[in-house]
């Protein structure tokens, strides 16, 4: 087994009013992951043990085979980090800072690269820090951690106050970055959309707990929506795989985490006439998994 | 290799469906010839913006159906096979056939209203052509 | 793509290079401080009294004033800003260790602090000696700008091992009031207040002890400012 981008076992993290319990999950060389959760779910404390900013509690952390946060000076010569409340030195321009990064990693710095992410990113050299704006300030965090190619990048909320080309624009260049098997993305987003559409695995947190953890094809073929129609005396049996049953009069509304082409016979079965089965978006996969879990937690 | 697949995140289809549509749709236009190398799950998905997984997927289907082939180390290649192109647009004649079978039977029609149907429609076709 | 084992030498000029950077960063406050020391003490020289009877006239009061400021604007906006402003996670995103981190942001700011504090105490004691004018008075200078070092020193600690305004303010307040206090007590006592006015600068016991104190403070200070915040487990 190759060693694993990013590795979590068994993660706690306590606070006064908020818990991190038994957070585990792995990154393959090679994957992009996405990490959805509300806000306060814990994305960003995980992210943080990660990086070594926060210590766990129990658990243990591993980035490129480097246990952290043991381990952490070792590991950060080849893990980028981006998080959307970091800021650059305010007293120095955009050039002093690519100096500055530039001199810390003087073999992994690509300066073709660099000149051509400014170009990309719309950002000048010369501009100083303190007059960027929100989203330039993330892309130019984001030019500082891709120009010297690290093999893991982690980001927490890469594209959160970006405007639509910006966006654009930095999934591209993640989505280069893929082309190198090597190499792996981990980031966290409330963006249901970019996760959707770039990652290879998707993790679902809430609460502090990892609530589901998989390859993005099989939460898309797993989950379904089905539109039944029948008599409002009839009863629906208790299938397996499913979630939830909304009834309103005629209609029934199915939601199924574990769909396959017996699920649809079953109510067939029963008496109701299929109207309809969708697909869903993460958006909604999200919302069910978690309403779901919190249902089972009593909460 | 300059890759003309564009995904929509609008369209409700399944994202590896799309890919393997386009790519079937570049073949029957005959775009991508017989043999002729295609780029690879990464390049695709770099291009496309589309996950690797879902790129993989896409091919994984592709090559079962016998659309391309993948040559370990030497990269991805539309199939040999010289009839793919036509066996292609066949295909996409009879999904289309297949929809006006199913919109004929919820009319109620019965076959040969539809097939009197269908050389209407082909006569009124060549008239204005 | 790096070669993790390969990183070792450079791993260690960091720390260095992060000094630099906030030298580099700090080098406005440092000028305006040296400025502003120099034309302060020009104008005490140009002033009325002797600041021993009369009390400190307005260039040592600027020049005090200077020196001050200057500490405060080192450890608040050079280490603590940095703190609330998370520009230390761009830091710490490197591959910096915590201890060294924070060591670095304790060098950088003492170096900072020392520049116009060398070049104004060794300056004014030197430009004393050599100007045939009364030599008195350099005791108890020497002492003063101590008593400004430990004030500086004692606002380090506390800054880089607490992320609380609050107490970073109290801390400024408390040593800016100790100030007059202490001048006032210290250049009052006996071995000290009677040789102030004199021809030549004597180094009673009196003074020694002072500065020792001063000295002793000073250390128990840097050694806080170093020791714990590597002992902190959550940066954030």
């Amino acid at each position: 087994m190759t060693t694993a981008a990013i590795e979590l076992r068994g993660v706690c993290k306590r606070y006064p009013f908020f818990a991190l319990e038994d957070v585990s999950f792995r990154l393959e060389p090679g994957q992009i992951m996405g990490f959805v959760g509300a806000n306060g779910a814990g994305k960003t404390t995980t992210i943080r043990i990660l990086m070594a900013l926060v210590r766990q509690d129990a658990g243990d952390v591993e980035l490129l085979g480097c246990r952290m946060p043991d381990e952490q000076v070792r590991a950060k010569w080849d893990v980028g980090f981006v998080s959307e409340e970091m800021k650059l030195f305010g007293g120095a321009t955009l050039a002093w800072h690519l100096g500055f990064v530039r001199s810390l990693f003087p073999g992994a710095w690509d300066d073709r690269y660099a000149a051509r992410l400014l170009q990309r990113f719309h950002l000048h050299p010369g501009q100083r820090v303190k007059g960027l704006s929100r989203g330039e300030r993330v892309k130019a965090l984001m030019l500082l951690a891709l120009a010297r190619k690290p093999r893991l990048l982690v980001l927490d909320e890469p594209t959160a106050g970006l405007d639509p080309v910006a966006r654009q624009e930095l999934i591209g260049e993640l989505m280069e970055i893929l082309q190198d098997e090597e190499r792996s993305i981990l980031f966290s987003s409330h963006n249901t959309l970019d996760v959707e559409q770039i990652s290879d695995q998707i993790t679902f947190l809430d609460r502090g707990r990892i609530v589901d953890s998989g390859d993005k094809e099989v939460f898309f073929d797993r989950w379904r929506r089905l539109s039944l129609e029948l008599p409002e005396a009839v009863a629906l049996p208790d299938v397996v795989g499913v979630v939830d049953v909304a009834r309103s009069g005629h209609t029934a509304v199915v939601t199924a985490n574990a769909f396959d082409d017996e699920l649809p016979a079953a109510y067939q079965r029963a008496g109701a006439t299929l109207r309809d089965v969708q697909r869903m978006t993460l958006e909604e996969i999200f919302v069910a998994t978690v309403m779901q879990k919190r249902k089972e937690r009593g909460a | 290799m300059h890759s003309e697949l564009t995904i929509s995140q609008a369209d409700s289809r399944p994202m590896y469906l799309q890919i393997i549509e386009q790519v079937r749709r570049r073949v029957a236009v005959g775009d991508w010839g017989p043999g002729q190398e295609i780029p690879s799950i990464r390049a695709l998905a770099a291009s496309t913006r589309v996950s690797v997984i879902t790129i993989k997927r896409a091919y994984f289907e592709l090559e079962h159906e016998g659309v391309i082939t993948t040559r370990q180390g030497r990269g991805t290649f539309v199939s040999e096979n010289v009839q793919l192109q036509q066996d292609l647009r066949e295909q996409e004649l009879d999904q289309h056939l297949a929809k006006a079978a199913d919109a004929g039977r919820e009319l109620g029609l019965g076959t040969k209203e539809l097939e009197q149907r269908l050389r209407e429609v082909v006569r009124k076709k060549e008239e204005t052509r | 793509m790096t070669d993790l084992t390969a990183m070792t030498p450079a791993r260690r000029s960091i720390v260095g290079r992060l000094v630099a950077k906030d030298l580099y960063l700090y080098r406005w406050l440092i000028t305006g401080a040296l400025v502003g020391g120099v034309l302060s003490l020009v104008l005490s020289h140009f002033s009325e009294g002797d600041n021993v009877s009369t009390g400190p006239n307005v260039g040592i009061l600027l020049f005090m004033t200077t020196i001050i400021a200057f500490g405060i604007f080192v450890a608040m906006f050079g280490i603590l800003k940095e703190r609330q402003d998370k520009s230390q996670l761009f830091v710490l995103s490197l591959p910096v260790s915590p201890a060294h981190y924070f060591a670095a942001k304790t060098w950088a700011a003492l170096l900072a602090f020392l520049v116009p504090w060398v070049v104004l105490t060794v300056g004014v004691v030197a430009l004393t000696a050599l100007s045939g004018q009364p030599q008195g008075p350099i005791p108890f200078f020497v002492v003063m700008m101590t008593f400004f070092l430990g004030n500086f020193c004692l606002l380090l600690a506390l800054v880089v091992n607490t992320k609380s305004e609050l107490a970073a303010i109290a801390g400024v307040l408390i040593t800016n009031v100790s100030v007059t206090l202490f001048l006032v007590q210290v250049g009052r006592l006996p071995g000290v207040a009677e040789h102030r006015l004199g021809a030549a600068a004597v180094w009673s016991p009196a003074i020694l002890t002072v500065l020792g104190v001063e000295l002793a403070l000073i250390l128990l200070s840097l050694g806080l400012a170093f020791y714990l915040p590597s002992r902190k487990k959550d940066l954030v």
